[in-house]
C-alpha cells in the first residue's frame, strides 16, 4: 500500500516536471532562445532512411500489378513507346533551334530566363504531416545537396511550397494550398499583380483563391498565374495555376477568383528544389 | 530496461507509420492518429506514468519533424495519456470499445486544442468549417483505427508484461 502511494505521489511529480520542462521547451524555441535544429537533424539521420525504406515498400504494393502483365503486352508497349521516342527526337531537334533562336532573342530583350535557368535538385518526398492541418512533407535531400530554408520547390512545372526546416538529408516543404497561406502573384498575359491564397475548405476541391486583381484587360478562365517580381519569398515567374473563375468585387474596383494550382497536390512523388534563394537573388 | 526499449520502439514504429500512411495507402485522404491511439492504449493498459511519458515522446518526435511550436504537441499528448491513466485498472479484458471511446474523445480534445492555439490566438475565425473539415474526420477514421491498433498494442502490452513479471520473480536479476 505504501509503495502505490509513493508511486502516485511520483508520477504527479514527474508530470509536473515534464509541464514545466515542455513549457520552457516552447518558450525558448518560439523566442529563438535556443535552435532545435542541432535534435532535429541528429533525429532526422535516424528517421529518415526508415522513412525512405516504408516508401520503397509502398512503391513496391503500388507497383505489383505491373509485374502481372505479360510478356506480350509489354513487348507492345515498348514497340510503342520506341515509336514516340524516334517522334520526341525529332520534336527535340525543332526546338532546340527554336529556344537558341529564343534565347538571342531573349538576350535582346534583356529578359530573364525564367526558372528554367536555376540549379535544381531533385528529390523524393518520403514522409507527410502526421496530421492532417497542414499540407507539409519531407523529402529525402537535405543540406548535403545544397538545400536551404525558404528555397522554392516545383513539381511538373508548377509552385508545390517552400523548405521550412532542413536536415543533413532531408527537408520539410510547407505547400502552397496551405490555409492561411498568400503569395504574390501575377497573371502571365498582362502582368498585373494579384494575391493568391490557400484555403482549407477550397483545399478539399483543390482549388485556391486569388484576389486583388486590378486591372482593366478582359480576363478570361484559362488564363496562368504565375508568381511575381514583387514576391518577398518566391522566385519570379513560376507558374501557380490555371484561373477556374473570376468575377467583379463587390465594390467593383478590384476581381477575385479562383484558381486550379497546376500541380496535383494529391500526388506528389517527386519535387524540384531550386537552389536558389530570393534575397540572394535581388543581390 | 529491456521493457522501455521496447515501448520506445512501438513509438518508433508507429511514427514511422503515421508519418508515410500516405505513400503507402495512396487513396486514402485522411491519416489516423496513430500516436494518439499509442497513447490512450497506454494510458489504458499501464497506467499514468506509462501514459504520461508515452505521450511526452511520441509529440516530442511529432515536434521534431512537424511541430510549429517545439513541445506543444508534447505537452498535450502527455496529459492525455496522464488523464487516460486513470482508467488504469478499471478493466481488463481486450475489449475495445471503451479504448475507442476515449481515443474518439482526446483527438477532439487535441485537436480543438490545435485549433485554438494555431488558428483562434492567431484572429483566424471559421471553427465551425475546421470542425468538419478535418477535426471530424480524423477523430473517426482514428477511432476507426483504434479496432486493429488497439488489440496490435495489446498483444505487445501483454508480451512486454510476461517479461516484467518474470523479471520480478527472480530476484537476484532485479536490478
Amino acid at each position: 500500500m505504501k509503495k502505490r502511494k509513493g508511486y502516485h505521489v511520483k508520477s504527479k511529480y514527474l508530470l509536473a516536471i515534464l509541464t514545466i520542462v515542455c513549457i520552457s521547451l516552447i518558450s525558448l524555441t518560439v523566442t529563438e532562445t535556443v535552435s532545435i535544429t542541432p535534435i532535429r537533424e541528429a533525429a532526422g539521420v535516424l528517421i529518415v532512411p526508415m522513412q525512405s525504406g516504408i516508401n520503397k515498400i509502398g512503391d513496391w504494393i503500388n507497383g505489383q500489378h505491373i509485374g502481372r502483365k505479360s510478356a506480350r503486352e509489354l513487348a507492345e508497349e515498348n514497340e510503342q513507346l520506341k515509336t514516340r521516342i524516334s517522334e520526341l527526337e525529332e520534336q527535340n531537334t525543332v526546338l532546340t533551334q527554336n529556344e537558341q533562336e529564343l534565347n538571342d532573342l531573349r538576350a535582346l530583350y534583356n529578359l530573364d530566363q525564367g526558372y528554367t535557368g536555376y540549379d535544381k535538385v531533385a528529390a523524393s518526398v518520403i514522409a507527410k504531416d502526421t496530421g492532417n492541418w497542414f499540407n507539409s512533407f519531407t523529402i529525402d535531400k537535405g543540406s548535403d545537396d545544397g538545400i536551404t530554408v525558404d528555397m522554392n520547390v516545383i513539381s511538373a512545372g508548377g509552385l508545390v511550397g517552400i523548405v521550412t526546416a532542413v536536415g543533413t538529408n532531408w527537408a520539410t516543404v510547407r505547400s502552397i494550398i496551405d490555409d492561411g497561406n498568400s503569395i504574390s502573384g501575377m497573371i502571365l498575359s498582362t502582368s498585373d499583380p494579384c494575391i493568391v491564397n490557400g484555403n482549407m475548405d477550397l483545399m478539399e476541391e483543390d482549388k485556391m483563391s486569388f484576389g486583388n486583381l486590378t486591372t482593366d484587360a478582359d480576363i478570361t478562365p484559362g488564363e496562368q498565374i504565375v508568381t511575381s517580381n514583387i514576391s518577398d519569398k518566391y522566385l519570379p515567374g513560376i507558374l501557380i495555376g490555371y484561373i477556374d473563375s473570376i468575377e467583379d468585387d463587390s465594390n467593383h474596383l478590384a476581381k477575385t477568383g479562383y484558381l486550379i494550382p497546376a500541380v496535383d497536390f494529391h500526388n506528389i512523388q517527386t519535387v524540384l528544389v531550386i537552389k536558389q534563394v530570393k534575397e540572394s537573388g535581388a543581390q | 530496461m529491456k521493457k522501455n526499449f521496447s515501448i520506445f520502439l512501438m513509438i518508433v514504429i508507429t511514427f514511422l507509420l503515421q508519418s508515410t500512411f500516405h505513400q503507402v495507402l495512396p487513396s486514402s485522404l485522411i491519416v489516423p492518429n496513430l500516436l494518439l491511439i499509442l497513447t490512450v492504449s497506454m494510458g489504458i493498459m499501464r497506467g499514468k506514468k506509462s501514459g504520461m511519458w508515452v505521450g511526452f515522446i511520441s509529440g516530442l518526435l511529432t515536434d521534431l519533424f512537424f511541430g510549429t511550436y517545439f513541445g506543444f504537441t508534447a505537452l498535450i499528448y502527455m496529459y492525455i495519456g496522464y488523464l487516460n491513466g486513470f482508467l488504469f485498472k478499471m478493466f481488463f479484458d481486450e475489449d475495445f470499445r471503451i479504448p475507442m471511446f476515449f481515443v474518439g474523445i482526446s483527438d477532439l480534445v487535441y485537436n480543438i486544442i490545435f485549433y485554438i492555439v494555431h488558428f483562434a490566438l492567431q484572429g483566424k475565425g471559421g471553427f465551425g468549417k475546421f470542425f468538419r473539415t478535418t477535426i471530424l474526420p480524423e477523430a473517426i477514421c482514428t477511432v476507426i483505427f483504434t479496432i486493429l491498433f488497439y488489440e496490435i498494442y495489446f498483444a505487445i502490452n501483454k508480451k512486454i508484461h510476461a517479461g516484467e513479471q518474470e523479471e520480478q520473480q527472480s530476484p537476484w536479476l532485479r536490478r
